[in-house]
């Protein structure tokens, strides 16, 4: 059994092309949805301890996010997917999808359901390659803080471990108006079971 | 110039006299300080998780080991355990649209902090929880006095 600090270059290469797949087949599904070019950056994949997250991240920067849990196949939890869209971001983005955006339950629900069916891709693709089955939940939606809107999740992997382990991507339109963040927070269960799925532990 | 710290998730720090603690972005987190009014200390804690279970290592990610760590290092500094007052902030609940049931710890956040603050006889002496918006404290050590800022943009002080 892996724990997060214990991972090294390997592990940390495998789990970057795991999620760059994700990524990719996420970035397909947004650019059917706008209509638009997207392009992703390399992926990252950062281990870092929880109180030095406002390292990695503009913490305070308002965003609208989603928030999809993801599980095995055996009801385990294997982390949480966190789509990110900076608020003039999700604006423009809602602009292209309904034109109208004086209904801000409408915007509102619109960028949860984009943030829904970039997660459902990432999922979908990962699975794909690992032959196996992850279940994804509804998604969960807020307009806040970037880290307000995920420490009920950074407080759930702190029960376990101090460390967390950060895939990161950008998607971005050609003409800069359309940027996503694309994060996962795998559990030490994902991982493990991924390593696992791939032959690289006995 | 006041100088402004910076306490990460899960992290706490003290000061005496003219300086400024600050927390970042708490959702269903709190923002606990502890304060002593007489000698001007005071301690900020960015608070994860309710309660530490057996044999956890100590971290202030835990209420109950903030609350302890706090006290000691203010005592440390020549404060008095019986002058100690606290005030919290944080622990909303953020999603609107939930379908996760353990997104809801915000508010058993301030249940515990509560009770727990109440058996080390320390008085709450204003506070600023629960809702749905995240919020930033900056805590200014020279008065004891709290900034609350919502994601919003309105502020006010406890």
């Amino acid at each position: 059994m892996y724990r997060v600090e214990d991972l090294g270059e390997l592990e940390l290469d495998t789990l970057r092309e795991v999620g760059n797949i994700g990524v990719g087949n996420a970035a397909t599904s947004l650019s059917q949805m706008l209509g638009r070019v997207i392009e992703m950056s390399v992926p990252e994949v950062l281990v870092t301890k929880i109180n030095e997250l406002h390292g990695i991240v503009k913490t305070d920067e308002i965003v609208a996010g989603t928030v999809v849990g993801l599980s095995t196949i055996e009801n385990e939890q294997a982390g949480f997917l966190y789509i990110v869209f900076p608020s003039n971001s999700a604006q423009k983005m809602a602009e292209l999808l309904l034109g109208d955006c004086s209904d801000e339950e409408l915007v509102d629900s619109a960028i949860m359901e984009v943030g829904n069916i970039i997660s459902s891709s990432f999922c979908d693709a990962i699975a794909n390659m690992l032959d196996t089955i992850l279940v994804p939940t509804p998604p969960n939606y807020a307009k806040d803080y970037f880290v307000a809107v995920i420490d009920v999740i950074l407080s759930q992997i702190a029960e376990k471990s101090d460390y967390i382990i950060v895939f990161k991507t950008e998607l971005k339109d050609e003409e800069d108006a359309i940027e996503a963040l694309v994060m996962l927070f795998p559990t030490e269960k994902f991982f493990n079971y991924i390593f696992e799925l791939l032959g690289m532990v006995e | 110039m006041m100088h402004e710290y910076l306490v990460g998730i899960g992290e706490f720090r003290v000061a005496k006299g003219s300086a400024v603690l600050k927390t970042i972005g708490l959702g269903s987190c709190l923002g606990l300080a502890l304060y002593d009014p007489i000698e001007k200390i005071g301690g900020l804690a960015h608070v994860m998780l309710p309660k530490s279970h057996n044999g956890t290592i100590r971290s202030a990610k835990y209420a109950d080991h903030a609350v302890e760590m706090m006290l000691e290092a203010m005592e440390r500094m020549g404060s008095k355990r019986r002058n100690v007052v606290a005030k919290i902030a944080g622990g909303a609940q953020i999603f609107k649209h939930m379908t996760m049931d353990f997104l809801k710890i915000g508010e058993r956040n301030v249940e515990v902090v509560k009770s727990l603050l109440k058996e080390y006889n320390i008085r709450v002496i204003s506070e600023d929880v629960g809702g749905t918006l995240g919020r930033s404290v900056y805590f200014f050590v020279n008065n004891g006095k709290m900034r609350v800022k919502y994601s919003n943009g309105v502020e006010l002080w406890i």
